[in-house]
C-alpha cells in the first residue's frame, strides 16, 4: 500500500472518530449558544412570545441597580466557596498525593462518590441532617451537651457546607494532580539548603503547585457562580442568585430574551476567568479542555 | 468554501432536528397503542390524578389516555402560542384562565356532552376571565394561601399578613415564593386589588414584603409541610393546610390565623386546546372524572373534599373523612377569599419588585 493512501486512511480514520464529537459539541454547545445569543437581542412579545425585532435594551436592562446587586451577590457566594473550597481542598489533596497507592485510589474514589448521587438528593440529606429536629440536633439533645437546638440551616452557615461539600471534589483533583508529580528531591534540596518547612512550603511547594491550585479556583468558580439550589434548599432562598434570576425569566416571567442576556453576561464571565487563567500560565488540559 | 457553508448548514440542520426530540416527559398508561384508534394526550399536574383513573377510563371507552405532567403553566402557554402544541385537555391554573381565554387558546366546551357536570358545586364555577364557563371547567377543590401557624410554638396571635412582620416572630416564618401570591395578599393587606398594575401599589407592598422579609428563615417552592414538622419554623405562609391536615395527628397541632384582608384561592380549571382534533374525546373524559367514585379517588390523591356537592360524595368516600378540620374549616375563610388573575404586565413588575426584595439584605 502506498504511504499516500495509508495517509488518507489514517485521516478518514481520524475525521470518523472525531465526527461524532463534533457532531455533538455543534448540537449541544455551539448551536444553543448562538441561539442564546441570537434570543439576547430579540425583544419580550405578549405571552412572553419572543418577537425578531432586534434591541439592546435586555443588556441595558442589566445596569439597573436590581439585577447588578443579584450578579455581586453571586460573585460574592461564588468566591468564598471557591477560597474555602481551595484552602480546605489542598491539605486533603497533599494528604491524598502522600499516601501509599492503593490508599490513594480509596480516598480518590471517596472523594468522588457524592458526585455519583444527584446534587437534589445530597441537599435533602443536608435539610434532614441540619434541621432543628435534624441527626445531628436529636443527637447533641440526647447526650444532653445542648438544651435547645441549634440553628443550622437555613443561614450562611449552611450554604458554605453545602456549597463547600458540592465542589470540593472538582478543587481536589486538579491540586492532587500537581503535588503528585512534584519532585521529592526539590524539598529534600530547600532543606538540605536550610530552610524550614514553611519556607520550603511556601518558596518551593506552593510555586509550584499553583498551576494546579489555578484550575481548581477555576473549576469551583465556574460551576459555582451559577449553581442556585444550594442557597435555596440550605439557606432558605432569602437571597437571589443569578441562576435563580435566569430561572425566574425563563418561567415566571416569561421574558426570555432578557433570561438569554443573562446568561450570555453569565457566560462572559466564565469566559473572563478562564481566559485570565490562560493568561496567567494556566493549561487548558489541566480543566480537562 | 461553498462545500464548507453546505456543511455547517447539514450539521447545523441535523443539530436542530436532534433537539426536536426534546420536550415534555410523557407517559403512556396502560395498555399498547398498537392498533388504537382512539386516545388523548392530556397534560395535567402531577399528583393531582389518580394513576388507575386512566385504565378506568380506557376500559370503559376504549380511549387511551397519554399522559404529560406539567412542570409550570408558562412552558403550556408557550407550546400552545407557539402552535407546538399536541394536547387535547389540558390542566389550567385559576390565576391563568383570563390569560388562555382572551388569547383565543381554548375551544368552547359543549357541556350537553358532559351532563356529569351537573354534580359540579355551584361554588367552583366560574374563573376570572371566564365567567360564563364556556372554556373552562373545575376540576379541583379550592387551594387557599393561609397563614398556618403551630400552636404551641407561635409566640403571638396574627391577626393580619403585617402581623408577619412584628419582631417576636424573627426567624420563625416560612413563606412560598410565589411571586403572585406573596405579592396579592400584600396587596389585599394594604387595602389594594391583588390584581393591581399600580407600580406604587406593588412598590408599596413591596414595602411590607421587605419587613416581613427580616423574620422569614426561609422561602420555598411549594411545600412549607417540613419547615413546619421539623420546627424550623412556626408560621407558614402557605398552601400546605390540607396536606398537613392528612395526618391525625397535627388535627390538634396547627391553625389558621384568621386575616383581615382574605385569602388568595385558587383552583384547577381543565380546557380543551382551540387545536384539538379530538373535543369529543376530551369532553368524554371530562364527563367520566366528575362520576362521584372517580372523584373519590381524586380527594383520597390530593387530600381535598371533591368539587362534587358534598351529598353526593359522602357516600362513597370512607367513614369519617369529612371529620378533617381542613372541611370543617372557618366559612369566612371562603367568603372572604379571592383570586388572581395573572396580567402580563402586573406580573413584569411584580418579578422586578421580587428581585428588588431578595437582592437586598
Amino acid at each position: 500500500m502506498k504511504k499516500s493512501e495509508k495517509s488518507k486512511r489514517a485521516k478518514l480514520a481520524n475525521l470518523i472518530m472525531q465526527a461524532p464529537l463534533a457532531v455533538w459539541m455543534i448540537a449541544f454547545v455551539l448551536a444553543p449558544f448562538a441561539l442564546l445569543a441570537f434570543m439576547s437581542f430579540m425583544t419580550k412579545g405578549p405571552l412572553g412570545i419572543i418577537q425578531y425585532k432586534p434591541t439592546i435594551a435586555n443588556y441595558k436592562e442589566m445596569f439597573n441597580p436590581v439585577y447588578a446587586t443579584v450578579i455581586k451577590q453571586s460573585l460574592v457566594v461564588a468566591v468564598w466557596t471557591t477560597i474555602l473550597t481551595v484552602l480546605m481542598g489542598y491539605p486533603l489533596a497533599s494528604f491524598i498525593a502522600k499516601v501509599k497507592a492503593k490508599t490513594s485510589s480509596l480516598l480518590t474514589v471517596l472523594l468522588m462518590l457524592p458526585l455519583w448521587v444527584s446534587g437534589l438528593v445530597v441537599l435533602y440529606s443536608f435539610v434532614i441532617l441540619l434541621n432543628s429536629s435534624g441527626v445531628i440536633n436529636s443527637f447533641l439533645m440526647s447526650i444532653h451537651l445542648i438544651k435547645e437546638p441549634l440553628e443550622l440551616l437555613y443561614n450562611n452557615f449552611a450554604i458554605i457546607v453545602g456549597m463547600i461539600y458540592m465542589f470540593l471534589p472538582f478543587a481536589v483533583l486538579p491540586m492532587y494532580s500537581s503535588i503528585e508529580k512534584l519532585d521529592p528531591g526539590l524539598i529534600e534540596a530547600s532543606k538540605d539548603l536550610g530552610a524550614g518547612p514553611v519556607k520550603t512550603f511556601f518558596k518551593v511547594t506552593l510555586p509550584l503547585t499553583s498551576p494546579g491550585i489555578f484550575a481548581a479556583v477555576i473549576l469551583t468558580f465556574i460551576p459555582c457562580i451559577g449553581y442556585y439550589m444550594v442557597t435555596d434548599m440550605l439557606g432558605g432562598g432569602t437571597s437571589l442568585m443569578i441562576g435563580n434570576l435566569i430561572y425566574r425569566q425563563f418561567t415566571v416571567s416569561r421574558d426570555w430574551p432578557f433570561g438569554a442576556a443573562l446568561s450570555m453576561v453569565l457566560a462572559l464571565i466564565i469566559f473572563l476567568m478562564v481566559f485570565i487563567y490562560t493568561k496567567l500560565g494556566g493549561d487548558l488540559d489541566d480543566l480537562g479542555a | 468554501m461553498r462545500k464548507k457553508l453546505v456543511s455547517v448548514i447539514c450539521i447545523l440542520t441535523l443539530a436542530v432536528l436532534s433537539l426536536c426530540g426534546c420536550g415534555s416527559k410523557q407517559e403512556s398508561t396502560g395498555g399498547t397503542q398498537t392498533g388504537q384508534s382512539k386516545e388523548i394526550n392530556v397534560m395535567i399536574w402531577d399528583s393531582t390524578y389518580p394513576d388507575e383513573v386512566f385504565d378506568q377510563f380506557e376500559e370503559e371507552t376504549g380511549i387511551h389516555v397519554n399522559v404529560s405532567y406539567i412542570t409550570n403553566t408558562d412552558e403550556l402557554i408557550t407550546k400552545m402560542v407557539s402552535g407546538e402544541n399536541e394536547f387535547d385537555y389540558v390542566d389550567v391554573e385559576s390565576a391563568y384562565v383570563k390569560t388562555f381565554v382572551e388569547n383565543g387558546l381554548l375551544a368552547k366546551i359543549d357541556y350537553d356532552k358532559i351532563p356529569n357536570s351537573k354534580n359540579i358545586d355551584d361554588k367552583f364555577w366560574g374563573a376570572v376571565g371566564d365567567e360564563k364557563n364556556e372554556y373552562t371547567m373545575p376540576v379541583s377543590d379550592n387551594i387557599y394561601s393561609l397563614i398556618v401557624y403551630n400552636k404551641e410554638t407561635c409566640p403571638i396571635e396574627i391577626k393580619s399578613f403585617a402581623d408577619l412582620a412584628d419582631p417576636a416572630l424573627e426567624g420563625q416564618v416560612c413563606m412560598i415564593n410565589s411571586t403572585i401570591s406573596l405579592y396579592g395578599t400584600a396587596l389585599e393587606s394594604l387595602g389594594y386589588s391583588a390584581d393591581s398594575t399600580s407600580e406604587d401599589e406593588i412598590a408599596e407592598a413591596n414595602e411590607l414584603l421587605g419587613k416581613i422579609k427580616k423574620n422569614v428563615k426561609a422561602f420555598i417552592g411549594t411545600s412549607a409541610m417540613s419547615q413546619l414538622e421539623t420546627g424550623d419554623c412556626s408560621v407558614a405562609f402557605c398552601y400546605d393546610y390540607p396536606y398537613l391536615m392528612m395526618d391525625k395527628n397535627n388535627w390538634d397541632k396547627y391553625g389558621v390565623a384568621a386575616i383581615d384582608s382574605g385569602y388568595e384561592r385558587s383552583n384547577g380549571f381543565v380546557g380543551i386546546p382551540a387545536s384539538s382534533e379530538k373535543k369529543d374525546e376530551a369532553e368524554e373524559f371530562m364527563n367520566f372524572i366528575l362520576q362521584p367514585e372517580i372523584q373519590a379517588e381524586f380527594a383520597q390523591e390530593a387530600g381535598q373534599a371533591s368539587l362534587l356537592k358534598r351529598d353526593l360524595m359522602t357516600s362513597v368516600m370512607p367513614d369519617g373523612y369529612y371529620d378533617n378540620p381542613y372541611f370543617n374549616m372557618d366559612p369566612g375563610i371562603e367568603e372572604n377569599s379571592w383570586h388572581i388573575a395573572i396580567d402580563d404586565d402586573q406580573i413584569a413588575i411584580m418579578d422586578k419588585y421580587y428581585t428588588m426584595l431578595m437582592g437586598s439584605e
